[in-house]
């Protein structure tokens, strides 16, 4: 998870001095000890400057580091990618001809290959190893003098066998990788401890690679790997489906870890299995979303180890994060066995317009190397592929030092005996050790077996356990299966290392003589990673003992991933134990808890008969009952859901489930009868008695009486509907049922219901379910609600979106519209919503807009208007303002997030100055259509029921499709139920900007362009609260209340209304933003912390004047705040905040770190 | 297209191939001639050392060839490669709409290698799905030609063993023969050929990685199709008298250059350009050569005697041998041949990236898409180089005394 830490040194930017200090970055710098530059950043430097000089100096470092060139253009053009060979020589992969070349043009990308004979830090001596090649976009050494390289659809290794440092020899791989994006190409190429290749490929590639093994299929973003003697070549993972990921490593423990730079983050890899050879994304790949660790774009990935950076430094990671021009720092730790990071301050920070940070390698001599791509273009989509803009000749590489510490000797590997080729497999530096076991793997395979085996003997200390994972590894390297120092490892002290070994045993798996035995014990290990370790391996052995050894990890404490790697055993494995199973040959030895959880997780539906069979004969433990009924309702025959329904209706207390299981079940059969058409065989109208239960249970049987069309309870419905003493939720409940039962009576109802005097929200209600079910005979009364001035927290948007969920619907209320003017702030609120819907519905918005007198800019877009805008947003406008027209005019961050603060069907925007051009930002503004973000182009679904959806597809199962929608919901739509779907471009209206003068729309692109950049809008890592809940329904008597006694009743009640609300970049809540109670002068804010490792923990508010704050429901003192005791989990903080009394405008929340603690807590978003 | 204006050419079956002296299974129309090769990563592969294509374009020097080869790695008669997310319709559906677009005269159709992975129990829907296939390019031409996939390689431990895959091959390429007589289509059995030619020179390696053929591979395998549409290996033989008299002329043209002169001085045509030169060690190999042209001259005074092409040397042999005859394999109808094939590759290239060109994700055509007219020009320059070059020219052949050794 992601660690927020305080950087103690400039906390008087937020204590005392606000926004001060954050607004002078460059200030900061001096002021701060850690941040002081290492080079003087002379003014009047250019940052432009093609000098690489200059842009050394606009490079700044911390205290203690150097940073030299280490080679430049025109030794290097568009490097792309480095690595280091045994020798220690660096190679560079050069595309200058990326990322198209031009027909007719000279394939010309390149192959460098540099070294530093005088040890000086400067590349001296180089030459071209290859030529020729046509947008290659990933290469690696392969220390025999040769170089795999990947080019569009190839995978090539090209050999040197004559030692003359060029290569002699293109041999194709493999092909039939994708090519439909250059920077989705192979990438990424990296040898991995056990001696395999792995690259990758990003989104939108579809290869279809056929090796001696068979084919191999891939579309979307994997991980390849390749056994380069025996050219299997397997999907190692497929969780980076939508990812462009162009870092990875492995750790010390072989943990493969990768950095992606959309999504932004850093995260781990549960490898996938060759056994899995479904190709469906959505159930058969865990989603990395479920912890997310660093939100950076980053390119690049490395671990430091060795001698030469200070000890804090090791095992930190290192990435380039290209677009906001840093070299970011994390640390690395494992909370409760979970692998997570913690952004430290970044490594460098660039002043240099062109500096892109893509790719970081440890060096031979323990240094860090930065490749820098150079280019102030680095988006591929948004600018022309020839716009001259993008820079084709230049290219750099830095080396970073530290001062007063030595650099390493360069490890001599080529020449040395195989006794010194083993004893560097105890280096300090990974680097080392890695290149080391590759020259090992490629010495005689008999010596190298013979002296290994003495070596390992000779190591019985129990603390060189790591010395003896590297001997395993190479074992592994050269294809000699090891039992005995494997038997050891698994047994390790350090669990990491257990870990490690339970890899390498899923790897052997085939040729030991008991693998499912040696499983179960490593699932039964004390460490949830290990465990872990033994599932993952278990998914490699086509085997039912080998599911029945990984369910032993059932026994213990799980986590998200533990959970579902546990299912997808059971469904990778079915092959091979289901058969048995049914045959009658395998029953988990009786265990019915793996048996249960076995064949829950095949969600065979032939498999319900013979759970609720183990049910009846007693065998399931009473808390997995509610997990297995819900199956059956989701799985089961009618037959079949008559024991959900019994165990719904059941009371009998000792007996019955608990009200939120019931409700859960209950609404379970609803949604099987709405995706399947199916229902219970027995007596359903037994629900209609469970009407009354004031909670969850009773809105669950309402839904079930509308469901299952209970004609019987139509009065009953009407009268809770009309009911004023309903809640909303359950009046909705029932105008829902309604709908569900339809006719003319539930038309004629809700008309009634629709108009005044019935209340203002039972109205807009009764309008939505009218506008479901007769759209014409909802029109006018929508209108006639919509033309009424808009009462004190009325919300006429769910009657808005009914019709915009009607095929025809928008035109519909367009034509009611014109008899009936719609207020002002109904107009706002319906525009604000159509354009969150994402319709193109030109009529409605005509009517909305009636007397809006805007101009059309889209019309009198010609270059020499966009040039001016252009020109007027970087002479003339503020950022500032442009972040109060961000915040509010026209809706931006409905959509849109800045560092997760936002919406989120569109890109994040927080680093969005750096990358994209002003031109650009104008262009989408005005013409949104024009170039549409990965990812972000938008699906209108229609149902069979003609009802209509629109929004961004997440993700796609067997069964349903999954759109998120700018009111960030997401919408499960069965896909049995779509009728017809089509692409409608983006989500982001045209005319958006209509509204806006020029100056305005000046000052917004002023503040995007500058977002990212150092300075003001430069979010930075400061861990403050981005995400707020703000009470909007503030009752009366709440500034008339003690909060000390009552705030606690109150704000837990569950029948007030919350909105979301977001800090500026700046991470404060505008309280002009915010609602205010009735009293005029009270405002409350909520946020979450979410604790990952249980500790003290601090927070920091901009100014504590008028606030109270409550912790998980407490009142807390504020002299307390400074460090507070906080268990693993999410803690809820309430702010009521007295605006008489407090002379700040705006609240700003930080935690922070207290010394010697080590708790880790971070904000979690709040829905 | 209306057929019956073209000046089309009988196919003949596959069954009156075998027989010795059966007419060639292909035939071309006057004019330009489209030739499609369809299938998977074999003739995608194809495609680069141009073996195929210049073993073809030698038997047409008259016709204009147009090749284009659309084969696709991983590929399958169901076009699974071909778009996104592998079992949707639309693949089939590009793999139609683009072949269709190319206006074939003649597809030859190289499936099943892919499909064999699936083993027996895939095969009644490969047949299926095959048939289906051909039912759509039937409505395109009736003129396909069905190849067997190669066969697998073994390459030695780690890489795997292929012979339980090489079974499943087999049964596949049975099944295209079977559907090939069925619809009495011409079929080439590559499989076989090349299982035979690797039993016996377990040597030679014929893949790159087992799976996909090196230049070895397709050497044999354009050699093999020739052969199986009845393109007979040539007969060139000529036959003059030391004086430069033409005494016989098959497959190729000559006549005097001067003959007042004395010696032996031709003016030669030959009749079709030489068959490539086979790659590395095969090449060496005599089993696998095609037979060289033969020249025979009478009546020499003893001593060795120098051909010289156009000026340069080409071969020397003794009296005796030029009396019975001299294979004459180097010369500038072998350079121009070497030179057509590198072009043939170099244009498939150049064809390849205007049809799959790389970044051709939906929202970067507004940037590529004023590439295609420009690959277009560039092919469409290669094209007519490659029918010049597909031309044989006449060439001066002289014969003279070789200067004695020292």
């Amino acid at each position: 998870m992601m660690q927020f830490r305080r950087c103690r040194h400039s906390s008087l930017s937020s204590h005392s001095f606000g926004r001060l200090l954050v607004l002078a970055f460059a200030l900061l710098s001096f002021l701060s000890p850690r941040h002081a530059v290492a080079q003087t950043t002379a003014p009047a430097d250019d940052p432009n400057s093609d000098d690489p000089e200059v842009e050394r100096r606009l490079l700044q470092l911390p205290p203690g580091f150097d940073i030299q060139l280490f080679a430049s253009e025109p030794l290097l053009q568009r490097p792309v990618s480095m690595s280091f060979d045994a020798q220690g020589r660096m190679w560079v992969l050069c595309i200058p001809r990326y990322p198209q070349i031009l027909p007719g043009q000279d394939a010309i990308d390149y192959i460098a290959v540099l070294e530093d004979t005088q040890g000086k830090g400067r590349a001296d001596k180089s030459h071209i190893f290859v030529s020729g090649l046509r947008v290659a976009t990933g290469m690696v050494p392969d220390d025999a003098g040769g170089a795999y390289v990947g080019e569009g659809d190839l995978l090539l290794h090209f050999k040197d066998h004559t030692g003359s440092g060029k290569s002699d020899e293109r041999q194709i791989v493999f092909s039939g990788f994708g090519t439909a994006d250059t920077h989705h190409t192979l990438n990424t190429f990296s040898w991995g401890p056990d001696g395999l290749l792995y690259f990758n490929q990003g989104w939108y590639i579809n290869s279809s690679i056929e090796t001696p093994r068979g084919m191999r299929r891939r579309f979307g973003g994997c991980i390849w790997q390749l056994h380069p003697d025996s050219l299997a070549l397997e999907i190692y993972d497929r969780s980076i489906a939508v990812n462009n990921t162009w870092g990875r490593i492995f750790d010390a423990y072989g943990q493969p870890i990768i950095a992606s730079a959309w999504p932004a983050d850093i995260n781990l890899v549960l490898p996938d299995t060759p056994l899995n050879r479904d190709d469906d994304s959505a159930t058969m790949v865990p989603s990395l979303k479920m912890t997310k660790l660093a939100g950076e774009r980053h390119s690049g990935l490395e671990i430091i180890s060795g001698r030469h950076f200070p000890p804090d430094w090791q095992n930190n990671l290192i990435t380039g994060s290209f677009n906001s021009r840093k070299v970011q720092r994390f640390a690395v730790q494992y909370d409760a066995d979970r692998l997570s990071v913690k952004e430290l301050d970044p490594l460098i920070v660039s002043h240099h317009n062109k500096f892109r940070p893509i790719d970081v390698k440890m060096g031979p001599d323990g240094a860090l190397y930065v490749l820098d791509w150079y280019n102030i273009i680095i988006q591929h989509n948004q600018v022309n592929f020839r716009d001259p803009r993008r820079d084709h000749e230049h290219g750099r590489i830095w080396r970073i030092t530290c001062k007063d510490r030595p650099l390493v000797p360069v490890p001599q590997l080529v020449d040395a005996t195989i006794p010194q080729l083993l004893d560097h497999l105890k280096d300090p530096e990974q680097w080392t050790r890695l290149k080391a076991a590759r020259v090992l793997a490629q010495r005689d395979r008999k010596e190298v077996v013979a002296a290994l085996s003495r070596w390992v003997s000779g190591i019985v200390s129990e603390q060189d356990e790591h010395p003896l994972l590297e001997a395993l590894w190479l074992y592994q390297s050269i294809d000699v299966v090891e039992p005995s120092l494997l038997g050891r490892l698994l047994h390790a002290r350090d669990p990491g290392i257990r870990a490690a070994a339970t890899t390498v045993l899923g790897y052997w798996h085939d040729r030991l003589p008991d693998p499912a035995t040696l499983l179960a014990t490593q699932a039964d290990d004390q460490s949830l990673r290990v465990r872990l370790s033994a599932v993952l391996a278990a998914q490699r052995v086509p085997s039912s003992a080998a599911l029945e050894s990984a369910l032993h990890a059932l026994e213990h404490p799980s986590d998200a991933y533990m959970a579902f790697e546990l299912q997808k055993a059971a469904e990778v494995l079915k092959p091979y134990w289901y058969p048995q199973f049914q045959a009658g040959q395998f029953a988990f030895g009786g265990n019915a808890r793996r048996l249960s959880f076995a064949l829950q997780s095949i969600k065979a539906p032939d498999a319900v008969g013979q759970l609720l069979a183990m049910l009846s004969a007693g065998k399931i433990a009473r808390e997995s009952q509610p997990e297995l009924l819900a199956a059956v309702a989701a799985l089961g025959t009618p037959q079949e859901q008559d024991a959900v329904l019994e165990a719904v209706l059941d009371t009998e207390t000792g007996k019955a489930f608990s009200s939120s299981d019931r409700a859960r079940l209950l609404d379970a059969l609803v949604q099987s009868t709405r995706s399947r058409g199916t229902q219970p065989s027995a007596d359903v109208k037994r629900v209609s008695a469970l009407m009354s239960d004031s909670d969850e249970l009773g809105l669950a049987a309402i839904r079930a009486v509308g469901a299952w069309k209970l004609e019987a309870e139509r009065a009953e419905l009407e009268r809770i509907s009309s009911d004023e003493s309903s809640t909303p939720a359950r009046r909705q409940a029932a105008i829902g049922a309604l709908v569900d039962l339809a006719g003319p009576a539930t038309v004629k109802h809700l008309a009634t219901l629709a108009q005044a005097p019935k209340p203002y929200a039972a109205r807009v209600d009764a309008i939505a379910g009218l506008a479901a079910i007769d759209t014409k005979h909802g029109a006018p009364l929508a209108a006639e609600l919509f033309s009424e001035p808009l009462p004190a927290g009325g919300d006429p948007s769910p009657a808005f979106t009914a019709f915009f969920r009607r095929t025809g619907g928008p035109d519909l209320l367009a034509a009611a519209l014109k008899s009936k003017k719609p207020s002002p702030d109904a107009a706002k609120i319906g525009t604000r919503q159509l354009y969150a819907a994402g319709l193109s519905a030109p009529a409605l918005a005509e009517a909305l807009r009636a007397g809006n007198e805007a101009t059309d800019r889209q019309k009198q877009f010609s270059p020499a208007e966009q040039q001016r805008l252009v020109q007027l947003a970087m002479t003339q406008g503020d950022p500032h303002r442009g972040e109060k027209i961000f915040r509010s005019s026209i809706g931006c961050m409905q959509c849109h997030s800045i560092a997760g603060a936002g919406g989120n069907v569109a890109p994040d925007l927080a680093t969005i100055g750096t990358t994209a051009q002003p031109d650009f930002l104008v262009e989408h503004l005005v013409i949104p259509n024009k170039s549409i973000k990965d990812g972000y182009i938008a699906l209108e679904v229609v149902t069979n029921d003609g009802d209509s959806y629109t929004g961004i597809r997440q993700r796609e199962t067997a069964t349903d499709l999954v759109l998120r929608d700018a009111t960030h919901d997401e919408i499960i739509i069965p896909k049995s139920t779509i009728k017809r779907q089509r692409s409608i471009g983006t989500l982001m209206p045209t005319g958006l900007t209509d509204s806006l003068t020029d100056n305005e729309l000046a000052d917004l692109v002023r503040f995007l362009s500058e977002l990212g950049k150092p300075g003001p809008f430069d979010v930075g890592h400061v861990p403050v609260a981005r995400h707020w809940l703000n009470l909007t329904t503030l009752p009366p008597e709440f500034s008339s209340l003690d909060p000390d006694a009552q705030g606690r009743t109150l704000i837990s009640d569950a029948h007030l209304t919350w909105t979301r609300v977001f800090s500026d970049v700046a991470g404060e809540v505008p309280l002009s933003e915010v609602a205010i109670g009735s009293g005029g002068h009270s405002a409350v804010l909520r946020c979450l912390a979410n604790v990952t490792a249980g500790g003290k923990c601090g927070l920091l508010l901009n100014s504590d004047q008028g606030v109270r704050l409550w912790l998980d429901g407490h009142p807390l003192p504020l002299a307390a705040i400074g460090s507070l005791d906080l268990a693993a989990g999410t803690h809820t903080l309430d702010f009521l905040i007295d605006l008489s009394e407090r002379k700040s405008p705006a609240l700003r929340c930080e935690l922070l770190e207290v010394s010697g603690s080590t708790a880790h807590a971070q904000w979690a978003p709040v829905r | 297209m209306n057929r019956k204006n073209l000046t089309l050419l009988v196919i003949l079956l596959l069954s009156s191939l075998a027989r010795a002296g059966a007419p060639p299974a292909i035939e071309l129309k006057d004019g330009d001639n489209r030739i499609v090769f369809l299938g998977d990563g074999f003739v995608e592969q194809a495609q680069f050392s141009g073996y195929v294509e210049a073993r073809l374009e030698r038997r047409f020097p008259d016709r204009r060839l147009i090749c284009s080869n659309l084969g696709w790695s991983g590929d399958d008669v169901w076009g699974s490669a071909r778009t996104a997310g592998y079992q949707n319709p639309a693949q089939f559906e590009r793999l139609k709409k683009e072949t269709t677009a190319l206006n074939p005269d003649i597809i030859f159709v190289g499936y099943g290698l892919d499909e064999s992975f699936a083993g027996a129990a895939g095969l009644p829907h490969f047949v299926q799905g095959y048939n289906d296939l051909l039912a759509v390019l039937e409505h395109l031409t009736p003129r396909l030609i069905l190849l067997s996939p190669p066969c697998a390689e073994d390459l030695g431990r780690p890489l795997p063993d292929q012979v339980e895959h090489n079974r499943d091959v087999e049964q596949y390429t049975a099944a295209i023969k079977a559907i090939a007589e069925q619809r009495h289509l011409p079929f080439v059995d590559l499989f076989h050929r090349l299982v035979e030619a690797k039993r016996a020179n377990p040597n030679l390696q014929l893949t790159h990685n087992g799976i996909l053929l090196n230049d070895n591979g397709y050497w044999i395998a354009a050699q093999e199709i020739e052969k199986q549409l009845g393109l007979r290996p040539d007969l060139v033989q000529l036959k003059v008298s030391s004086d430069g008299k033409v005494l016989s002329a098959d497959g190729v043209k000559a006549a005097p250059v001067d003959p007042a002169q004395p010696g032996l001085r031709l003016e030669v045509t030959r009749g079709n350009l030489p068959a490539p030169a086979a790659p590395g060690p095969i090449a060496k190999l005599a089993a696998f050569a095609d037979p060289a042209p033969v020249m025979q001259v009478t009546g020499l005074a003893p001593g060795d005697w120098v051909l010289a092409i156009d000026g340069k040397p080409a071969v020397t042999a003794s009296a005796e041998q030029w009396n019975s005859g001299v294979g004459i394999t180097t010369g500038p109808d072998e350079e121009q041949m070497e030179k057509l094939r590198v072009l043939i590759g170099q244009r498939n290239d150049l064809y390849y990236r205007r049809w799959r060109p790389f970044n051709d994700h939906s929202r970067h055509w507004t940037y590529i898409g004023g590439d295609f007219a420009l690959y277009d020009n560039e092919v469409a320059v290669d094209d007519a180089q490659i029918a010049e070059l597909t031309r044989p020219v006449s060439h001066t052949y002289v014969l003279a005394k070789a200067a004695s050794k020292p």
